[in-house]
């Protein structure tokens, strides 16, 4: 049987009107549309570098496509940093817009409760980020195509993605319902990532509780799922150099700390998604 | 319809609203009066569960308003004294967001909203984007949006600040059709003279106090408000005059008297009783009356005075209070 949050979350999605609302305002809007236009020229920029390197090589010493598997590693770590960018731009204004143009008052008095306000702001941003993620997989499909990678890894890095849109997307609700001003959140969202990212960081080097600290920073589900990938397709040695056989006790480690991280950063996600719902409040103190 | 009991409102050591009581009854219009920084819009926001009390109850529809909050939701409609917009959103689309927020099914939500927007005088803007309307165009699709549930109270604070003497006009007459309609309504304002007329009892608060609530006539008696008296005598009567002008003078409840030509004016602070003492008075002296009349005071005038009174006890409390 379904919780009451299960089922109030399942009704976020198909009838939450914040969430159809704000998908068909973007909709209107020329915002998205440019920031996917650069998003994509950026990319486009990069697989053509790599093209012309690639051909720089094949013309010099030796025929060998797998170069442009580089490409993979290398968009992968672009989107990252884009999605989240992004992600922190078009939540800046989501919820301290809406307190600027004191909307978010009337909003307030109808029986929309402020989960139910922070979820459908979420869910929108998540389908905007999808936006950025699917059209940057042609580009992806280049080294996929040229490099021997495997749709379950395509598969899995959008699943990774989405999992970062959320992460990144609830930090950045969560800083747009505490400021009135959009570019003071999306600064702070950016701030507030770093931080987490560089903290965890550090903390991993800690021998006692790195494992603890990796967990919680995005970037370790992206680094198994990259060293996973590359074992597969043989790129790790070809980076390397020489010849890498990872043994199968690593690999299936790599993937449970995936699978913790996803876990560990869904929990950060609801944490500031349950924040978020304390400061929008529909019963403010002052 | 709207009980407020023992209402607090602190913010820190400052009291916004102090212990306030008031009650409005179903199909009441009830004016909230006072300056700015008097607490009313405080009050306003914690009847719509946007504030939290500090103390006290209120009570919408006999549901206690803190405690079932998303269900008094379903009875109120509220519009404040700023609209903010959407941009992008147009007319029709505005009103159909907000009517989907209430549940209430798509296919009927349109209907409901062109029959408001019809009752506000904008059906023929509904394809206009939101931000392209005036402003009091802007208040009226307010007013319809806080009317798309069909709610029984109507909480509006200040809906025609900034507006126009043509929107203060028709936003006037659709509050007083909504109230035709069976709505309760809420409503604050600086625009004294046009509350005076819409409303059937009002309350005024100053230093977040309520200093006095009721019926405007009954408040009018309570507060010794001079209400002036018009006395006409057959034409002719001059030295009647004189002597009826020595007569008024010498009653303790005047306070002035001016005439003209054909009539006295005599500014009156007794009630009915002392008013009607006077008349008898002057027949009794065989002066030739040949009209009294006593006018209806004014809403602005009766506030100054609450308030001045009310400022001069707050200097004197205050004052104790240094010593």
């Amino acid at each position: 049987m379904k919780s009451k949050r299960q089922i109030e979350l399942k009704l976020v999605m198909e009838t939450n009107p914040i969430f159809r609302q704000e998908l068909w305002l973007s909709s209107r809007s020329g915002k998205i549309p440019l920031l996917l236009l650069g998003y994509n020229l950026l990319l486009a920029l990069i697989a053509v570098l790599a093209i012309a390197i690639a051909n720089s090589v094949l013309y010099d010493i030796s025929y060998d496509y797998s170069a442009l598997s580089m490409l993979f590693p290398l968009l992968v770590c672009v989107q990252i940093v884009v999605v989240t960018l992004v992600a922190a731009v078009i939540t800046g204004g989501s919820i301290s817009d809406e307190r600027e143009k004191q909307t978010l008052d009337v909003i307030l008095t109808t029986p929309m409760t402020p989960f139910s306000i922070a979820a459908g702001k979420l869910g929108s941003v998540i389908v905007k980020l999808m936006m950025f993620i699917i059209s940057g997989l042609p580009t992806l499909s280049v080294a996929f195509i040229l490099g021997g990678l495997s749709w379950l890894a395509l598969l899995e890095f959008v699943g990774l993605m989405v999992i970062l849109s959320i992460y990144a997307g609830s930090i950045g609700i969560f800083c747009s319902s505490m400021t009135k001003k959009s570019a003071q959140a999306t600064r702070q969202t950016i701030i507030i990532i770093i931080l987490l990212y560089v903290i965890t960081a550090f903390g991993s080097l800690d021998e006692k509780n790195a494992l603890l600290f990796l967990f919680f920073n995005p970037l370790s589900m992206f680094a198994g799922f990259l060293l996973r990938t590359l074992d597969s397709t043989g790129l790790l040695g070809y980076f390397a150099g020489y010849e890498i056989i990872m043994p199968d006790s690593v690999i299936r480690l790599s993937r449970i700390a995936s699978e913790l991280g996803i876990i560990a950063n869904m929990s950060i996600a609801a944490f500031f998604i349950w924040l978020s719902t304390f400061s929008i409040g529909a019963v403010r103190k002052t | 319809m709207l009980m407020i009991r023992d209402l607090t409102k602190k913010y820190g050591r400052f009291v916004a609203v102090n212990h306030i009581n008031m009650h409005v009854g179903k199909g009441e219009i009830f004016g909230f009066v006072g300056p700015n920084g008097a607490g009313k819009t405080t009050t306003m926001r914690i009847c719509c569960g946007l504030l939290k009390a500090t103390s006290g109850q209120v009570m919408i529809d006999g549901t206690d308003a803190f405690r079932a909050r998303q269900a008094v939701k379903r009875k109120i409609g509220y519009v404040p004294d700023f609209f903010g917009v959407y941009d992008n959103l147009k007319v029709l689309e505005y009103m159909r967001f907000f009517g989907s927020m209430y549940d209430i099914p798509s296919a009927q939500v349109t209907e409901i909203a062109r029959g408001l927007l019809k009752l506000v005088n904008l059906d023929e803007w509904e394809e206009l984007l939101v931000d392209r309307l005036s402003r009091g165009m802007k208040q009226r699709l307010c007013m319809a949006r806080a009317l798309i549930h069909n709610p029984q109270l109507l909480i509006l604070d200040e809906p025609n600040s900034g507006l126009d003497p043509r929107a203060r006009f028709e936003m006037k007459e659709i509050i007083k059709n909504l109230s035709s309609m069976g709505k309760t309504i809420v409503i604050s304002s600086h625009i004294l003279p046009e509350l005076a007329e819409m409303c059937t009892s009002i309350g005024v608060m100053d230093r977040g106090k309520m200093i006095v609530s009721g019926k405007v006539d009954d408040i009018m008696k309570q507060s010794q408000f001079t209400q002036p008296i018009r006395i006409r005598l057959s034409s002719g009567a001059s030295e009647a005059k004189e002597q009826a002008v020595r007569l008024i003078r010498e009653d303790p409840h005047t306070e002035k008297v001016t005439f003209t030509e054909e009539e006295l004016f005599v500014t009156f602070c007794g009630g009915d009783d002392e008013a009607a003492r006077l008349l008898r008075q002057l027949i009794q002296k065989a002066i030739p009356v040949a009209g009294f009349y006593r006018e209806k005071g004014d809403l602005e005038s009766l506030f100054m005075k609450i308030i001045s009174t009310s400022a001069r006890q707050a200097t004197r409390q205050k004052g104790k209070g240094d010593r």
